[in-house]
């Protein structure tokens, strides 16, 4: 017995993905890139301009090749992540985009720098459940084409979990590849133990960048696991319809997958839908509404239908709790996203639609989502639970808390904690939840210290910073 | 011999069996009964006491741990003194006239009896003049009276009534789903406490004042 949210029927799952496959073949996907065109093509694509049609057997050998386990290293193997989960979501923190944090003492909202990105790491690698490390913050100083690799530098030093970044250029995706391999031993190791996956997201409707793509290519032939953020806004980028947007989302990863395993048959690739209502007032994102949680749930069942991996449902509570009753929202917003099954659930930290981040958000998340793992819970239906012997004993009008059966079930079956019973924050520390989480936060700060990565490889990594400079900027 | 401390710990894991097992052996062997109750049953109560205050326990264990020493200490009564048992007080227990909701009522009187208490229980549907006789007869300390549903709490205003008319020296507490603090303090009892482990707390704090 387990919660599971499904939006769609075993049917309709199936018609959303004849849909898809009817949009690649029929419209296709543009792709910038020659070279990707070209690896296409040389696979039974069709292409015209820049405009690439796949067959449906292109896409079905895809989805077949398809690694259907992936592990996702970390620089200490016993943060290893093996998806698919049957019964444990892996969280991770939000990220990439934010470049606005708040300052801690004053709540005042600044641009974020290295630090921030270091504090973000030391305190996801505190956090138990935190289980992948996103680089939440953007080194805001650093030049912008080096960020994404400056970001994934901050995130080894400083946490010694499975590190999911972005890479939007080929160009990084190489340095991205080369600081991992200084870490993981060489890139055959890296290969066989990929201690960190990229989020490469296509531009919807159905367009692929001649840089990201290209980047995919790249990571594909290290072995690098990749997941494609479909970010597909229903009613601006996508039909304001929820199966049109779903078929259009889902056409997009299944292109993905296309031109990943075209690029190396063994190539991992997390089925990482985001398809999302558009706000109908402002036309951004909008995660608070219903409707996201469910194309969430379809995003998954997707993911499950072609048995991939997947990065499905946003855990994205985005308010921080003032008190039992806001906290409790967030509770109950967190155990529907996980419901969902999706195999890894992001934005932990995050706010403001995901464009600025905070510590004391990321820890308050972390407490919901500790509070949220009870809807998770598996109860076994069998003899003894259904407890005939033990009913009868008891018989009409007795009770049952003095019974041996309710002592040896309870625990695992009845939650016993309340919402004030707190997994994180401190119980003697009082005031307003946020006012809690930032005396966390300060305590974290000052008292773990993440192991340093060996002085040997912290010297070949800032080589390879140097050297990604000159190549990328140029500028020697 | 048997060792005491493993009718301690057979008290604080809820093994009703080996308990009473135990204590018959203990007592054949000629060990001291007064030892047997203070080293085995009551301390094992006291850990399993501090054990739901910290946290640890949960209602199941106590009642479970409460009925072991019950029934151990049944095995020990025909042999006891009076003066061997420090009792924390005496209680009449029972569900006001009209309610036959016995279940809350009794566990309260398992969770007495596990804290020290001797406790009468009169049962369900109970009128004034029963509690006030039975009060009498045992000389208690305390009457507890329970009623679930709102259209029987009226029957406790009656107990309180005839328990000071009567004269008696035993302080009253009530409890029930429907009760709160205002209704005692409204029909005059000496006590409330809105669940069974903070009653024994409470029970203990009226018969000491």
């Amino acid at each position: 017995m387990r919660a599971v949210l499904n939006f769609l029927s075993e049917g309709e799952v199936e018609q959303i993905h004849e849909a898809s496959l009817r949009i690649l073949k029929e419209t296709g996907v543009k792709v910038c890139s020659e070279k990707v065109r070209g690896l296409l093509a040389e696979n039974g694509a069709e292409v015209d301009g820049d405009i690439v049609k796949i067959p449906g057997s292109l896409v079905e050998e895809a989805i077949k090749k398809a690694p259907k386990e992936i592990t996702l290293c970390a620089r200490e193997p016993k943060c290893d992540l093996k998806i698919p989960t049957d019964d444990f979501r892996f969280l991770s923190t939000s990220g990439f985009s934010p470049f606005i944090t708040t300052n801690l003492e004053t709540g005042e909202r600044r641009y974020s720098t290295s630090s921030d990105t270091k504090d973000f790491a030391i305190i996801g690698d505190y956090l138990d459940t935190v289980d992948c490390f996103w680089p939440t913050v953007i080194p805001g100083e650093v030049s912008p084409p080096l960020q994404e690799l400056h970001s994934l530098a901050i995130a080894f030093e400083n946490n010694r979990k499975h590190i999911q970044c972005s890479c939007v250029t080929g160009k990084t995706a190489k340095w991205q590849i080369r600081l991992a391999a200084t870490i993981a031993g060489g890139e055959e190791e890296l290969k066989r133990r990929p201690i960190f996956s990229t989020i490469n997201c296509p531009v919807a409707p159905l367009t692929f960048e001649k840089d990201s793509s290209e980047a995919m290519v790249t990571l594909a032939k290290a072995g690098i696991p990749t997941g494609p953020v479909t970010a597909v806004l229903a009613a601006t980028t996508a039909p304001a319809t929820i199966a049109g947007a779903l078929a259009m989302g889902n056409a997009e990863e299944l292109a993905s997958l296309v031109i990943i395993e075209c690029a190396d048959p063994d190539a991992p690739m997390i089925y990482a839908s985001e398809v999302a209502p558009a706000n109908m007032k402002t036309g951004e994102m909008n995660y608070g509404g219903p409707v996201y949680l469910l194309l969430s749930a379809a995003g998954a069942q997707m993911a499950r239908f072609y048995k991939i991996p997947s990065l499905a449902a946003d855990v994205s509570l985005e308010a921080a709790p003032s008190d039992l009753m806001s906290f409790e929202r967030n509770v109950l917003k967190a155990a529907m996203h996980f419901m969902c099954k999706s195999d890894l659930s992001p934005s932990l930290g995050g706010c403001d639609v995901a464009m600025s981040a905070s510590l004391d958000q990321l820890i308050l998340d972390a407490e919901a989502c500790e509070h949220a793992r009870a809807y998770l819970r598996t109860s076994e239906l069998n003899d003894d639970s259904l407890g005939f012997d033990i009913i009868h004993k008891v018989g009409p009008g007795g009770h049952f808390l003095g019974e041996k059966h309710t002592v040896e079930h309870f625990k695992k079956e009845i939650w016993s904690r309340e919402l004030s019973d707190t997994f994180i924050l401190d119980a003697a520390v009082k005031g307003s939840f946020v006012e809690r989480a930032r005396a966390k936060v300060k305590e974290i700060l000052s008292t773990h210290l993440p192991p340093p990565i060996d002085k040997e490889v912290h010297r070949e990594m800032e080589q390879v910073l140097r050297d990604a400079k000159k190549d990328i900027l140029g500028d020697g | 011999m048997v060792d005491l401390t493993k009718i301690k710990d057979s008290v604080i894991g809820g093994e009703v069996d080996d308990v009473v097992e135990m204590v018959r052996k203990a007592v054949d062997e000629g060990q001291s009964v007064k030892r047997i109750l203070a080293e085995g049953l009551i301390s094992g109560m006291g850990i399993v006491g501090d054990k739901y205050e910290k946290g640890d326990f949960f209602l199941p264990e106590m009642v479970i741990a409460a009925t072991a020493m019950k029934a151990g200490l049944k095995v020990l009564s025909p042999m006891l003194k009076p003066g061997d048992v420090e009792s924390a007080g005496t209680v009449v227990l029972g569900t006001a006239k009209g309610d036959i909701h016995d279940i809350g009522k009794s566990i309260v009187g398992t969770m007495l009896e596990g804290a020290g208490f001797m406790v009468t229980d009169i049962g369900v549907d109970a009128g004034p003049d029963k509690f006030v006789e039975t009060a009498k007869e045992n000389n208690a300390d305390l009457i507890g009276i329970s009623a679930l549903l709102t259209t029987t709490m009226v029957g406790m205003e009656d107990v309180i009534k005839a328990v000071k008319e009567a004269g008696l020296k035993a302080r009253v507490m009530i409890g029930g789903a429907s009760v709160t603090q205002e209704f005692a303090d409204k029909v005059g009892a000496d006590g409330y406490a809105p669940d069974a482990p903070s009653a024994v707390g409470k029970a203990k704090e009226l018969v000491k004042s």
